[in-house]
C-alpha cells in the first residue's frame, strides 16, 4: 500500500451516522480537496457493528481508480491522518508534522473535555458547574493558539503559508467554543483565530459542500442531539 | 499578547529538528508528574528503545506552567549526542508519535502505520474515557455508576475487538507480525488502566491475547529494568494514591 496511499483519484465511501460528530472533519478534508466522498449511513448498525474492526464508526473505504484494489480504514484519528498525508495537509517534514501534531493533540484534548464533561452530561447542575471549569481551559487554548498564529503572521495558518489539518481542527474548535460562549472568539480578542476560521470557511469547495442539503441535514441532526451544529 | 513563536515551535530550528529527529543516540529528559498517568507509555517507549532518559519532576509547576506551550505536561527534551542540539516537544500524543517514528515502532509502511494508528487511536479513546469519567471523578456515586457503564460498555468492547485482532495475528504478543510497535505498548498500558477500574477485568481466561501483549512488553530487558527501579515504584505508589491503581 506504499504507493497507493498517495493516490487521490480513488473512490471513497464514508460510513457514519447522519450527523456531524466525528464524521465532520473527515468530510471537511474531502471537501477542501475537492474530492467526492459518498456518505453511507448503515441501515442496521447493530447488525453491522460486530463485523467492524472495533465496533465503532466512522469507517472509510477506498477503491483504486482502476477498481482493482479496495482498502478499509477504521478509527477517526487514523482516517484523518491517512487522508491528511494523502492530501498533503500534514506538514512537509518532521518539524512541521510535530507542530501540527502538538496543536491538533491539544485541540483534541479540549474537544474531548467539552464533549465528555459538557455535551454528553445530562444533569443541568453538573453542566453549569463544568462551564466554569471549561472556560478556564478555553482561555489557555486561546492564548497558546493566538500566539502561534500571530507569530506565524496572522495569515490564517499554523505553519508557513500552507493549509494543514491544524487549521481545520482549530476552525472547528472556534465553533465549539462559541457554542459555549458566543463572545469568547471576537475580532478584538482573538483576531488570528478568527482569521483561521474565515480562511478555512472560504475555501470554495468547502463552501459548496456546506451548501448541500446533505450537510444541512447532518447539522440539524447534530443540533437536535447535542445542541450545536 | 506575546507575538513571537514559543521556543518549541520556532521555525529557525527546523533544520536542526529534522536532523535530530532521525538520530537514535540522543539523551532524553521527560518532564511529568511523579506518577504513571499520561507519561507511562512514553517512558516505556524510551525504555524499550534502550535510550538514555531521565525523569524530571518540576519543583514549581505553577511557576513553569505559563512558560510551556500549552500549560500542560508531559514535555520531552532531547539533547543530541554531541550536545549541540536541544529540542523540546509538548503533548503526550505528539511525543509518543515522534518517538515511535524515531525508534521504528510506528509501522514500516503506509499500511502498517495506518493499522498501528487505528489500534493506538482505539486505545487512546478508551484511556481518555476512563480518565475523564472515572479516575478524575471524586463523587463516589458518579464513580460507581461510571465504573459499571465503563466495564459493561467501552471496556468490554475494547477487550472483545482487541482480543480478536491479536488472536488473528497468532496471539504472539503483537498487533503486527512479530514486531514491537507502539500499538503493543499502548495496549499493554491499557491492560493496567483497565485493571485500575477492576482488578480482574483482564485475566488469562477473559483476555489471554491482551495479557500476552503485556507480558511481552514487560519482559523486554530494558523495560524490565525500568520497572524494577525505585523511581518506577515511587510513580506506582503515587499513581495508586492519585488514581487508585498502581
Amino acid at each position: 500500500m506504499s504507493s497507493p496511499s498517495r493516490e487521490t483519484a480513488s473512490t471513497f465511501e464514508l460510513t457514519y451516522f447522519d450527523l456531524q460528530g466525528f464524521g465532520a472533519p473527515i468530510r471537511t478534508i474531502f471537501a477542501i480537496n475537492g474530492t467526492k466522498v459518498t456518505n453511507i449511513v448503515p441501515a442496521d448498525w447493530a447488525a453491522e457493528k460486530p463485523l467492524t474492526p472495533f465496533g465503532v464508526m466512522p469507517l472509510l473505504k477506498e477503491t483504486s481508480v482502476d477498481g482493482k484494489s479496495t482498502i478499509h480504514l477504521a478509527e477517526s484519528d487514523a482516517i484523518d491522518r491517512y487522508l491528511v498525508k494523502k492530501f498533503g495537509m500534514a506538514g512537509d517534514n518532521v518539524f512541521e508534522e510535530n507542530i501540527i501534531n502538538s496543536y491538533v493533540s491539544n485541540t483534541n484534548s479540549l474537544q474531548l473535555r467539552i464533549f465528555m464533561k459538557y455535551y454528553t452530561v445530562r444533569d443541568p447542575a453538573l453542566k453549569t458547574a463544568f462551564v466554569e471549569d471549561i472556560l478556564g481551559y478555553i482561555d489557555i487554548w486561546i492564548k497558546s493558539n493566538e500566539r502561534q498564529l500571530v507569530a506565524n503572521g496572522s495569515n490564517g495558518h499554523y505553519v508557513g503559508n500552507k493549509l494543514t489539518i491544524a487549521d481545520v481542527k482549530a476552525a472547528y474548535m472556534v465553533d465549539l467554543i462559541r457554542s459555549l460562549k458566543e463572545d469568547a472568539i471576537t475580532e478584538e480578542s482573538t483576531p488570528a483565530l478568527l482569521k483561521v476560521k474565515t480562511t478555512v470557511d472560504s475555501i470554495p469547495s468547502l463552501v459548496a459542500w456546506r451548501a448541500t442539503e446533505e450537510h444541512e441535514a447532518y447539522s440539524e441532526h447534530n443540533f437536535s442531539l447535542f445542541g450545536y451544529k | 499578547m506575546v507575538h513571537t513563536f514559543h521556543p518549541y515551535f520556532d521555525p529557525a530550528q527546523a533544520a536542526a529538528f529534522n536532523e535530530i529527529a532521525i538520530e537514535k543516540d540522543s539523551t532524553f529528559e521527560f518532564r511529568y508528574f511523579p506518577l504513571h498517568g499520561y507519561g507511562a507509555a512514553t517512558r516505556v517507549i524510551l525504555a524499550a528503545s534502550g535510550a538514555k532518559f531521565s525523569n524530571v519532576v518540576p519543583t514549581d509547576w505553577a511557576a513553569e506552567k505559563p512558560h510551556t506551550p500549552f500549560g500542560v505536561m508531559p514535555l520531552l527534551r532531547e539533547i543530541s549526542a554531541d550536545g549541540k542540539t536541544t529540542i523540546n516537544i509538548a503533548e503526550s500524543d505528539a511525543i509518543e508519535r515522534y518517538l515511535a517514528e524515531k525508534f521504528g515502532m510506528a509501522g514500516d509502511n503506509a499500511f502498517e502505520r495506518t493499522v498501528v494508528n487505528s489500534y493506538v487511536n482505539n486505545s487512546n479513546d478508551l484511556m481518555h474515557h476512563i480518565y475523564m469519567k472515572f479516575f478524575t471523578v471524586k463523587d463516589p456515586a458518579l464513580k460507581a455508576e461510571a465504573k459499571e457503564q465503563l466495564l459493561n460498555g467501552p471496556i468490554a468492547v475494547w477487550i472483545k475487538y482487541n482480543e480478536q485482532h491479536l488472536a488473528a495475528n497468532g496471539s504472539n504478543g503483537h498487533y503486527i507480525g512479530d514486531k514491537i510497535t507502539i500499538a503493543d505498548i499502548k495496549a499493554a498500558h491499557m491492560v493496567e488502566v483497565i485493571r485500575g477500574v477492576k482488578e480482574d477485568a483482564i485475566t488469562d481466561e477473559s483476555a489471554p491475547a491482551l495479557l500476552k501483549v503485556k507480558t511481552t512488553i514487560d519482559s523486554i530487558p530494558s523495560v524490565k529494568a525500568w520497572r524494577a527501579t525505585d523511581e518506577f515504584k515511587t510513580f506506582s505508589e503515587r499513581n495508586l494514591r492519585t488514581f487508585g491503581f498502581a
